[in-house]
């Protein structure tokens, strides 16, 4: 009687190369528009195993900018019409659209700027008939970056009952102080 | 009979064991003190902030223009630091879905480390339940809920010489460590070292991709 053969069989090991999973993990990320969700389960239970490090800088703030355009263009719904320089000087009485642009310059005006338009693009909600409101460049000493000043004007927040900042101000002008004091934490 | 227990059950568990309460008067004998603190903390501090490690008056948890005294809050790693720095709270109060900032946000805040040397501080550990005990606390929401009753715990507790308060933070896994300004807390100070800029740091960068932060 022969003797039995032993047969062998490997299991399937899941491959733990630190280098070429994270490799993978950032390709999928950039690949698919995950949800939040999405990307906080896959992602989170990921970092447990492997933590970021120096290396993936560049690898995450390109994940970072994902979906960067999309929401740009929310906040630009949110914000309502855009005016260009020349519209600004008009509405001003500037002699020239440089003016607007140097008023943008010196954090006296709100401007946003896209890499593939030309020229400067400015909110109408920061007008008031034919001056700028008040409380702009007091916002902007606080958070010059406009697409920031921006974004934290247009942002919903739990603490204001799923409303932004922009929406508070648009029925009840008289809480920029309040609008002030959250920019001023914003840096804090 | 059985209903009657039921009832007696009932009545006994509306007791909620974890509501905040006021503090009464305070004894400086008798209160358990923090034993044994890390000497290493962190602080993230916006770049045009007048000096990382300034006590400030401003209104938070355990500070208020009200108080007596100003406060410095330290974290125990630069996650926390991050999300109980002023960004990282105007981030976890938005909608997921507009938590948008600029690349600029997170250049312009500083990590810094800093060594204390506790040896000379008197600590009150909030995450102690016998230390809670000891002054009458009946639960952490003591310092965690209301701002209003976290500072009355923070005034009790100065009033009577303690210089911090060591809790766990509400928006992160680390811990805090509120410092009393005292010539005891300057003391124990030691200089900030500036670590790197808040977009150099791959763990928080990893973390605010998991929670939905995007950057412009």
């Amino acid at each position: 009687m022969a003797a039995p053969v032993e047969v062998k069989i490997d299991e399937a090991q899941l491959l733990d190369d630190k280098p070429e999973d994270k490799e993978v993990v950032f390709r999928l990320l950039s690949k698919f528009n995950l949800s939040v969700g999405d990307v906080a389960e896959i992602f989170a239970t990921y970092l447990l195993k492997h933590p970021a490090n120096e290396k993936d800088l560049d690898r995450l703030r390109s994940a970072l900018r994902l979906g960067a355009t999309e929401r740009q263009a929310r906040m630009i719904a949110a914000a309502g019409k855009l005016l260009t320089s020349e519209q600004v000087a008009d509405l001003l009485g500037y002699r020239g659209r440089q003016t607007a642009n140097n008023k943008k310059r010196s954090g006296e005006l709100l401007a946003i700027s896209f890499p593939n338009r030309r020229g400067d693009f400015f909110p109408s909600f920061q007008f008031e008939a034919s001056r700028v409101r008040p409380w702009i460049p007091e916002l902007l000493k606080r958070i010059p970056n406009a697409w920031s000043a921006l974004a934290f004007l247009t942002a919903k927040y739990d603490s204001l009952e799923g409303q932004s900042w922009l929406d508070i101000l648009r029925a009840d002008p008289s809480r920029v102080d309040e609008l002030l004091a959250a920019a001023d934490a914003y840096v804090s | 009979m059985s209903c009657l227990l039921l009832l007696t059950l009932m009545s006994a568990s509306s007791v909620d064991a974890g509501a905040p309460n006021s503090p009464g008067p305070l004894s400086p004998s008798g209160i358990f003190l923090a034993k044994s603190i890390d000497k290493k903390w962190w602080r993230n501090a916006h770049q045009k902030a007048s000096g990382p490690l300034e006590f400030s008056n401003a209104d938070g948890r355990f500070s208020h223009p009200t108080l007596p005294f100003k406060t410095l809050y330290l974290g125990s790693d630069g996650i926390t630091c991050f999300w109980e720095s002023g960004l990282g709270r105007n981030l976890i109060d938005r909608f997921p879905t507009d938590r948008t900032i600029a690349a600029d946000d997170l250049i312009s805040r500083i990590e810094y480390s800093v060594l204390i040397t506790p040896a000379k501080l008197r600590l009150f550990n909030a995450n102690d339940s016998a230390a809670r005990r000891s002054i009458g606390a009946k639960s952490v929401a003591c310092f965690l809920s209301s701002h209003a009753i976290a500072r009355q715990w923070a005034q009790a507790l100065f009033s009577i010489g303690i210089h911090g308060i060591l809790y766990p933070s509400a928006r992160s896994n680390g811990t805090c460590l509120a410092l009393f300004e005292s010539p005891e807390t300057c003391g124990a100070l030691g200089s900030p070292r500036p670590i790197r800029n808040s977009y150099q740091n791959a763990e928080l960068l990893a973390r605010l991709l998991v929670e939905g932060v995007r950057t412009l």
